[in-house]
């Protein structure tokens, strides 16, 4: 469990970084294609 | 040799001869020692299936060597580390219970021998035999497990307490799995295949007061890189918190209460640091009046005369910052609080680090608090607001310590500001605004340096400080308005080119990060970024290039398709060269898998793009998606499943981009798309296949369902006898129960899409 405690006092902010902006890429994609798609008005529960 | 020859079937007798020079009567001490340790060697590197049908021979070897009766302490060494070794491939030994008693037995006495290193590698054993074999061990944990472990958790030999906490670790990793099992298990009205029995709960009566001691045996030192009975008893105690739930309160709050001010630093520092490890796990509710109540006692701490017990209530604060925040966002201890931290940024670099990661918790829980979660952008203020500016620029001088690259510093202090950055409320813009100049100006200071860099190490720093500023700069740019933007884009594009030009064959990490900048200059721009794309294409393509450093011809690959979207069609002109460096990275084997979906969603964000000039790439690109869309990979390897659904989802997503961009944005779809037209069998096979999947991701269940209702709105009635199957229609009965909004979203947006062609049809 070394690793784990490592872990813990360092982190990897680059790898977060990295996440951040895979994450904000997705969401642009969605958003262009729900304007496409004319998704605006669609609910969201059955 | 053995690694090589036993898995292509030679040197068939090799096991049997080694077993004999072990199990011969008269075999030398020698013989037998070396022998076994060959044996140790070839179990630890082979592959298990290719020696799994000897196991019963290995065992045979290994026990006879391992016996209380064995005289030789080498011998015994010897068999036990080939034991621990051989351990994986045994499983159809731990099914059979007189095997399993057999094996057990001889492990546990040799947990009792005198000789340090032969009790050290029987621990490991059972320290590895917990993880493997769990569900048999309830036999022998009451009569000897418990005992043994224990026992060795209280030794004064380091090594062998460290076993000792290892194997309730163990245990504990083992039960957190066992409770998700079964969560996941009830969640389906089944019966989970495995059952947790709760060692660590019923063991933690006995464990807290030893895990207590051994917190109190700590080194004044800072040395991260060294591992002991201490931080491994503060890690077990974080464990079995996690796994106990608010059983362990009760069996650690008094020690906490009884020696938090006590006149010893080291019993001080242990309930401060019990007292951190026990955050996560028990119910936040129940946490939070026991948490206010130490708040004072903790604040107080950060003043400790010792700098350990300073740096555990840093990192515990940042703990309470994290997981109990309403602790300290509120009237009667946030100010207090921050004085406090503010106070300690300017202390040693082991506790100043602490303190930017407890900033950079409550930053996020104060905008947490104040956001309303209705989507209506940024909050208005925040609990921070009043001391936004301050704390600012405490950061930032705190990353202009000389001392900087003690215990990460440097790093931890960007960090908080960038995290203070991105969890900015409206009221404190300003701040954002100024510290954007401030940013850009550091950076351009750091390219003048890059002359005066001589040594080796002046080199890591010059880069790691330009990642950082990179970094910083993202968070920066993602605040700034859209009308700001384009006033400072220029000085910002100017210093990213900069820095490309003469980070070239320097650090990866560099090019990545400003790689990064750019694509969140390009979010920010939009159309805007388009007179920058002559200087900066040059860069973006030695980036595709580089097939060498993965995660740098990734960015680049990353910033192509944020270009596309961009940029829209405005992106035409470069497209031939980027296409031909993306098709020939596709079809590179050296370029490393992790780049590869990436491409493939750039294709539909080109697509997309392009809209039907689409069309002169359309036969290469849907050759690679066909390709890509039969790919299989190895299912008993989780990392490769995770791959495969990535592929797919952005096969999916290429196929998307396609379809929405030749059909156009028009009422009526455009006549290219229909180009497309004998490839949608390919496609409904594809996402058939991907449904039939019980492995599928959620996004790969939403991407296919946004496929498929674009294909039926562009290729009308005719679509209904391929999306009417069982197999689909189950892909978006899941999709309709999706946990995701997204997913759910375009689950019943196809389905109406299939429902309007049924009515029209």
């Amino acid at each position: 469990h070394f690793a784990l405690y490592k872990n813990k006092t360092t982190g990897s902010s680059q790898e977060e970084r990295r996440k951040m902006v895979l994450h904000a890429r997705k969401e642009a994609r969605y958003d262009l294609l729900s304007l496409v798609r004319n998704l605006e008005g669609e609910s969201e529960v059955t | 040799i053995a690694l090589t020859e036993i898995p292509v079937g030679q040197w068939p007798n090799l096991i049997d001869r080694l077993v004999a020079n072990v199990t011969t009567p008269g075999a030398t001490d020698m013989t037998k020692e070396s022998t076994l340790e060959a044996i140790g060697y070839i179990c630890q590197d082979i592959e298990p299936e290719a020696i799994a049908a000897q196991s019963n021979n290995i065992l045979t070897a290994i026990v006879h060597g391992m016996k209380r009766d064995e005289p030789n302490d080498h011998v015994r060494l010897a068999a036990t580390t080939a034991l621990l070794n051989s351990l994986e491939f045994t499983r159809q030994n731990f099914e059979r219970d007189a095997e399993r008693h057999f094996i057990m037995q001889v492990v546990c006495e040799a947990t009792q021998s005198t000789n340090t290193q032969i009790k050290v590698a029987a621990l490991q054993c059972l320290v590895k035999i917990m993880s493997l074999y769990y569900q048999y061990m309830e036999h022998y944990m009451g009569p000897a497990l418990f005992a043994i472990t224990l026992e060795a958790m209280k030794s004064e030999i380091d090594e062998v307490a460290l076993q000792g906490i290892e194997f309730w670790s163990n245990v504990c990793d083992e039960e957190v799995d066992l409770a998700i099992e079964a969560s996941e298990a009830a969640e389906l009205g089944r019966p989970p295949e495995r059952t947790s029995r709760f060692y660590a709960k019923g063991a933690l009566q006995y464990l807290v007061p030893v895990l207590m001691m051994t917190l109190s045996k700590q080194e004044e030192a800072d040395d991260d890189d060294e591992w002991n009975p201490c931080k491994a008893a503060g890690v077990c105690i974080m464990l079995l918190a996690t796994c106990t739930e608010d059983d362990i309160v009760p069996h650690v709050l008094p020690f906490v209460k009884e020696n938090i001010k006590h006149q010893n630093w080291r019993l001080r520092d242990a309930a401060i640091m019990a007292f951190g490890s026990i955050l996560e796990g028990p119910d936040p509710t129940n946490l939070k009046p026991m948490v206010e109540q130490a708040m004072p006692t903790l604040i107080e701490a950060l003043n400790d005369e010792s700098v350990v017990v300073r740096d555990t209530t840093a990192w515990t604060l940042g703990r309470v910052c994290e997981l109990i925040p309403d602790a300290a966002c509120n009237d009667t201890y946030l100010k207090l609080l921050l004085e406090a931290l503010v106070h300690s940024l300017k202390g040693e670099p082991r506790v100043a680090s602490n303190v930017c990661w407890a900033l950079s918790s409550l930053a996020e829980a104060a905008y947490e608090q104040a956001d309303t979660g209705d989507g209506d952008g940024e909050p208005p203020t925040y609990c921070l607001s009043a001391f936004f500016d301050p704390l600012v620029d405490v950061l930032l001088q705190t990353t202009d310590r000389a001392d900087g690259n003690q215990c990460n510093l440097r790093n931890a202090a960007y960090e908080a500001l960038m995290e203070l950055m991105k969890n900015s409320p409206h009221d404190c813009y300003p701040t954002v605004q100024k510290t954007t100049m401030i940013i850009l100006e550091r950076l351009q200071q750091v390219l003048h340096m890059e002359t005066q860099v001589q040594s080796h190490s002046d080199r890591v720093q010059v880069n790691d400080i330009q990642s950082l500023l990179c970094a910083t700069l993202q968070s920066v740019l993602r605040k700034v308005t859209p009308e700001d933007a384009p006033k400072i884009s220029d000085p910002i594009m100017a210093a990213l080119l900069q820095m490309f030009q003469t980070s070239q064959g320097k650090s990866g990490g560099v090019q990545e990060d400003a790689l990064l900048a750019v694509s969140t200059l390009v979010e920010v721009l939009g159309q805007n970024f388009l007179k920058y794309m002559e200087a900066f294409k040059p860069y973006l393509c030695l980036g595709l290039r580089n097939v060498d450093d993965y995660t740098v011809c990734a960015a680049a690959v990353g910033v192509t398709g944020d270009i596309c979207r961009g940029l829209g069609d405005k992106v035409e002109p470069f497209c031939d060269e980027l296409m031909s460096m993306l098709v020939e990275n596709l079809g590179n084997n050296n370029v490393h898998r992790n780049v590869k979906p990436a491409i493939l969603s750039v294709f539909g964000d080109m697509a997309l793009a392009l809209g039907p000039k689409f069309t002169k790439y359309l036969e290469v690109v849907l050759q690679m998606l066909h390709q890509a869309s039969q790919a299989q990979v190895d299912r008993s390897d989780f990392d490769m499943l995770d791959y495969l659904n990535e592929l797919r989802e952005t096969c999916l997503e290429a196929y998307t981009g396609i379809v929405q961009g030749l059909k156009g944005d028009g009422p009526n779809p455009k006549q290219e798309v229909q180009l497309l037209r004998t490839h949608v069998p390919h496609m409904i096979t594809f996402i058939t296949s991907v449904a039939a999947d019980e492995e599928k991701s959620d996004p790969v269940v939403a991407s296919s369902a946004g496929l498929i209702g674009d294909l039926c709105s562009v290729f009308g009635a005719d679509m209904l006898q391929l999306v009417e199957t069982d197999p689909i229609g189950n892909l978006l009965i899941q999709g309709r129960r999706s946990k995701t909004s997204k997913t759910k979203t375009l689950a019943m947006w196809a389905t109406k899409e299939i429902r309007r062609l049924k009515s029209n049809n």
